[in-house]
């Protein structure tokens, strides 16, 4: 027969929230019979937080009772609800049931308040009770001493009924509440640059671990998605995948023979380039080859609409539509909105947990994008070392682009951290030579294993890419100044002589 | 002059409608629980009833349960108010007529002349 000892045995019984990734942030949900004080400014979700909370609980068998103090009315709180999908109508006034306690307390004082919050909880059998605006109570209280009692006497009987208890408040320095509560939980709404970012953060979480500093909270119609950040949720990776490294080629023959076969599977490689330099398509090679060899294979990019990849891809000969009609090939492209960084990471590695197998080639088109979406670009490097180390853990051998500068005479990244995160790097360079460009392709570093150092010739062609033989006059191409015309400099001709039939063409095509 | 007994626990929606109320013409006895409205009832008998179904201590509906179970407040006319989208149809039923919120004042002193009127009142 259960008893006390249960609980001993199985630690503290939790709420679950029900908010996306917040049960996570609080490794399980909110302590059952704890009360937990949620701040955060006019507009920055509490409201929606503390519902939402409310239908998820109700949905698993829970009584919610929400009490109001100086907020917006019921009716207006019920009508911005009902435009979430969360909000179930036929649930209120029964499984969960809304009153104001502001009267009493204005009228009758804090101990009548509190009576009538302790009789609707106990009469309505409620296992959770929010009270939204509880501002108004500390800004009413004769002295701070009494409202110390209240909050007081709201944990006490919170414990003995077992009813977990959500404060809202608009205060951010309530240290009556920061001293007596079991959890803090700040809401934040701020604007970075023109870009405004909301914010949730656990400032004090009693009995348990839990996912410390700031993560992006997102309101859609769904409600509150707080996305955990990437690098505190994966901060212990596992070990490398189970699975026996191969050899997962790009089906060139020529740059297979430099990569020793291809690049090591679960490895993580960047491909350098300066915008049309063939980045894309030798990614979307890479895709192709694998998809040829039954392996399943995922464009994840930020720039070309899938249709537009499609007919980009077939203009040279790359059968990407045929792959992606075959299912073995999906393209998930991210329109240019406002993401967030770690949403993105969770979009990504959703994907590949849904189906895990075995072998999966993944092509990120443009590193940037994840930049672009970062509000703190500090975090990027252990973003990067933590999506790619996650990567690693699913057996996926991923190829990423990183855009470098069209005219530029060094070579320098703008993500610096990829070349510590990656165990690879392949670079694609343009050379002016005789008055016409030529594509280049070196692989700069490809670690734990073997590869060819050559720089040599890449092309792109009506039926393929093509990596030619090594190209010897461009020993200072990753100088960053590749026309040898100085006095005295003695180039080696391009191949095909005079005439320049490996000059470079367009990624369209042109 | 009429008397309206509002029922109503949000303190700032109750005094709007007692205010409105008022200017309107009618007299307003205000309370905000379930309560504190049948110990209004216990002394007088307005002439009508506004009463919100979220109460606490008592629910909208225990109180109509509560009227209607007095013969001496035999065909009090009765509004319920509230926010929720799908009222319970016995609880309309129970009641003369149903404003749902939020409403304009308007709506509120329409709804009020309304269901005096067919009360004969």
């Amino acid at each position: 027969m259960a008893d006390d000892r249960d609980e001993v045995r199985t630690g503290l019984a939790r709420l679950e929230s029900g908010v996306p990734r917040l049960d996570d942030i609080l490794k399980g949900g909110f302590v059952q019979g704890s009360i937990y004080t949620v701040f955060g400014p006019p507009g920055s979700g509490k409201t929606i937080f503390a519902n939402q909370t409310c239908f998820n609980h109700i949905k698993r068998g829970g009584r919610c009772v929400y009490v109001t103090m100086l907020v917006e009315s019921h009716a207006k709180m019920i009508n911005h609800l009902s435009t979430l999908k969360f909000f179930d109508p036929s649930k209120v006034s029964d499984a969960i049931y809304y009153v104001s306690a502001y009267g009493t307390l204005k009228q009758h004082g804090f101990s009548e308040m509190l009576d009538l919050i302790r009789k609707t909880v106990k009469d309505r059998k409620a296992d959770l009770l929010v009270i939204d605006g509880l501002e108004s109570a500390e800004q009413i209280a004769p002295s701070s001493q009494v409202y110390r009692e209240f909050i007081h006497e709201l944990q006490a009987f919170s414990t003995l009924l077992g009813c977990t208890t959500l404060l809202l408040s608009t205060a951010t320095d309530s240290q009556i509440e920061e001293s007596l509560v079991d959890g803090i939980i700040e809401l934040s709404d701020t604007l970075v640059g023109p870009r405004a970012v909301r914010e949730v953060t656990i400032k004090k979480f009693r009995g348990s671990d839990y996912l410390r500093g700031r993560h992006e909270v997102e309101i859609l119609e769904n409600g509150i998605t707080i996305h955990p950040r990437t690098e505190i949720q994966f901060d212990r990776p596992p070990e490398q995948a189970l699975e026996e490294r191969v050899r997962m080629a790009f089906g060139i023959p020529r740059l297979d023979q430099m990569l020793h076969g291809g690049l090591p599977s679960g490895s993580t490689t960047t491909l350098l380039g300066a915008p049309g330099t063939g980045k894309t398509l030798l990614g979307l090679s890479f895709l192709v080859e694998g998809a040829k060899q039954g392996q399943e294979g995922i464009y994840f990019g930020f720039y070309e609409p899938p249709p537009r990849l499609c007919d980009k891809a077939e203009q040279v000969g790359i059968p990407l539509r045929h792959w992606c009609e075959k299912g073995l090939i999906r393209l998930l492209w991210q329109p240019p909105l406002e993401h967030t960084m770690d949403s993105l990471a969770e979009q990504l590695l959703e994907r590949i947990r849904d189906k895990p197998v075995p072998r999966r080639r993944l092509f990120i088109d443009g590193v940037e994008g994840f930049r672009a979406a970062a509000v703190y670009h500090d975090r990027i490097p252990r973003f990067l070392s933590a999506l790619t180390n996650q990567l690693r853990t699913y057996d996926v051998t991923t190829l990423m682009t990183e855009e470098l500068e069209l005219f530029s005479p060094s070579a320098s990244s703008k993500n610096p951290e990829l070349a510590n995160v990656a165990e690879g790097v392949i670079m694609l360079r343009y050379v002016e030579l005789r008055s016409q460009l030529y594509r280049l392709i070196s692989i700069m570093k490809m670690r734990e294993t073997r590869y060819d150092t050559a720089i040599r010739e890449f092309r792109i062609k009506d039926k393929g890419i093509e990596v030619a033989d090594s190209f010897e006059s461009a020993e200072a191409i990753l100088s960053g100044f590749p026309r040898l015309r100085d006095a005295g400099a003695s180039y080696a001709p391009a191949p095909g002589g005079s005439s320049p039939p490996g000059a470079a063409r367009g990624e369209d095509g042109q | 002059m009429k008397t309206v007994l509002v029922v109503e626990d949000e303190y700032d929606l109750q005094q709007a409608v007692k205010g409105l109320l008022e200017d309107d013409g009618y007299e307003v006895v205000a309370c905000g629980s379930g309560e504190e409205a049948l110990d209004a009832l216990e002394g007088s008998r307005p002439d009508l009833v506004l009463l919100d179904l979220m109460l606490p201590y008592m629910s909208g509906d225990e109180v109509l349960e509560a009227v209607r179970g007095k013969s001496t407040l035999e065909g009090l006319p009765v509004i319920v108010m509230s926010a929720v989208r799908t009222p319970k149809d016995e609880v309309v039923s129970r009641s003369q007529g149903f404003l749902k919120k939020p409403f304009s004042a308007d709506r509120l002193l329409s709804a009020v002349r309304k269901e005096l009127e067919r009360a004969g009142r």
